[in-house]
């Protein structure tokens, strides 16, 4: 009788666990490939122990029958995704086409604005990663979500504020739709480092967004722009701090988001030393959510909801940027991989 | 165990792969582990796999849609993913029977007219 107590003793524990992180270490097995593998290694062991082979002969024949880690990870990165399953075709065409509809409504909205070129350099990621969607790329699947939840939100809430010249209504649903089709469905649909590029994105979308702001307010009439706001009586407004540390505001702004987007790049390229920049990003995200705060926090903004969700977000996306840092750290493998020849 | 005996070439084996899981997991739903040893009593042990090269064949199956997994917990009380075979992979099954049969006739009448 086979039982798993059989050989549950400590030399077993050891070999596969040491057969574990040697295959976790070769690249990219997700987890529940690797608990397939070890309960295949335990079965094989117990197999010959029952047929008396000794344990330290039993472990090695073990390993070598199962092959070569390296090997082993090298065809499961083939065939694995690090950022989760692959999306039906369908429910990646659907989504996709449905995105373009959004970007292209909200385009119009931006231009009905007195939007320029750089609307149209806005929306060239989004592109890009709408392409990637439709090859089932799953960091294009992961990179959507985090904008299409954060535009969402964000749209949803401009809307319910009274904001609706900011937001474009046939965009609203066409997000939500897509954002249905792109959230997981089931539980093994994304990963890990999945989740983690999700935050670390959904904390550049809106720091990005915060730096536009204030690049906005310094380039605008120091009078037009302190008319925007209520200022309290004794307090430096916003405006004349930005005013007067434009570079200190904008320096940290800047360094935040280099270090965000060097951090999604090695959250895509699955190193664990991603953590490092999201965590600098992540850090400067809290100092800008500082400053805010220092220089009255939401009693500046008309109504006042507008500077709860003002300062909302930016703690929202210090703490994604900061979640992300530590899920890469933890979930990257040790040996720098190879991202291209894998099919993502 | 007669590891010294020469075995079926890793090319064949890798080529067999899909067309030896579809017809195991037709006649009934099975786990990593259990596949390898019916592949094994099925070649009387010429057919040695790397045994854990067989997951990323299986997976590749389950992203072609051609099997799907589900878990159940094990006698020993783990928790252990099961294959079972999709309708695509009940088609794929029958055409790759037929071209194994097409190459199987082949070769057995160019070996008897050699």
């Amino acid at each position: 009788m086979r039982t798993a107590t059989n050989c549950s003793n400590r030399e077993v524990e050891t070999a596969v666990a040491a057969y574990r992180d040697r295959l976790r270490d070769a690249g990219d097995v997700s987890a529940s490939s690797l608990d397939e593998i070890e309960d295949h290694m335990r079965e094989i062991i117990a197999e010959l122990r029952d047929s008396g082979m000794p344990l330290a002969l039993a472990i090695r024949e073990a390993a070598e029958r199962m092959g070569d880690p390296t090997a082993i990870a090298r065809e499961h990165g083939r065939v694995e995704t690090s950022f989760g399953a692959r999306l039906p075709a369908w429910r990646a065409w659907i989504a996709a086409a449905v995105i373009m509809v959004a970007v292209a409504a909200l385009l119009r909205t931006e231009l009905q604005l007195g939007g320029d070129a750089m609307s149209f350099v806005k929306f060239l990621p989004l592109v890009i990663c709408v392409a990637g969607l439709a090859k089932r790329a799953t960091w294009a699947r992961m990179l959507l979500l985090a904008q299409l939840v954060w535009w969402f939100t964000n749209g949803a809430v401009m809307y319910a504020l009274g904001a609706q010249m900011l937001v474009s209504l046939p965009w609203l649903p066409c997000a939500a739709v897509a954002m249905a089709l792109l959230l997981p469905w089931g539980r093994r649909e994304i990963t890990l480092p999945g989740t983690a590029l999700s935050f670390a994105y959904l904390g550049f979308e809106v720091m990005s967004r915060e730096f536009m702001e204030v690049d906005r307010l310094i380039a605008m009439p120091h009078q037009v722009a302190a008319g925007w706001f209520s200022p309290g009586e004794s307090q430096p407004t916003l405006i004349t701090v930005i005013h007067h540390a434009p570079l200190i505001t904008h320096g940290v702004l800047v360094a935040g988001l280099v270090a965000s987007i060097v951090g999604i790049v090695a959250v895509v390229v699955r190193s664990r030393w991603a953590a490092v920049p999201l965590a600098f990003a992540s850090a400067t995200t809290a100092l800008v959510f500082e400053c805010y705060l220092r220089m009255g926090g939401w009693h500046f903004y008309s109504p006042a909801i507008f500077g709860v969700w003002q300062n909302g977000r930016i703690i929202a996306s210090a703490t994604a940027t900061f979640v992300a840092a530590v899920i890469a750290w933890r979930t990257a493998p040790r040996r720098f991989n190879s991202f291209f020849w894998r099919t993502a | 165990m007669n590891k010294d005996a020469p075995k079926i070439g890793k090319d064949l084996v890798a080529a067999s792969a899909t067309a030896l899981v579809l017809a195991i997991l037709q006649k009934g739903d099975s786990y990593g582990y259990a596949i390898i040893q019916d592949v094994r009593s099925l070649s009387g042990g010429e057919l040695a796999w790397s045994e854990g090269m067989l997951y990323p064949v299986l997976h590749r199956m389950e992203d072609q849609g051609l099997i799907e997994s589900f878990e159940e917990r094990g006698e020993n009380g783990r928790k252990r993913k099961y294959y079972r075979l999709r309708p695509d992979g009940k088609r794929a099954l029958a055409e790759e029977r037929r071209q194994w049969d097409v190459v199987h006739a082949a070769l057995n009448k160019a070996w008897r007219t050699a």
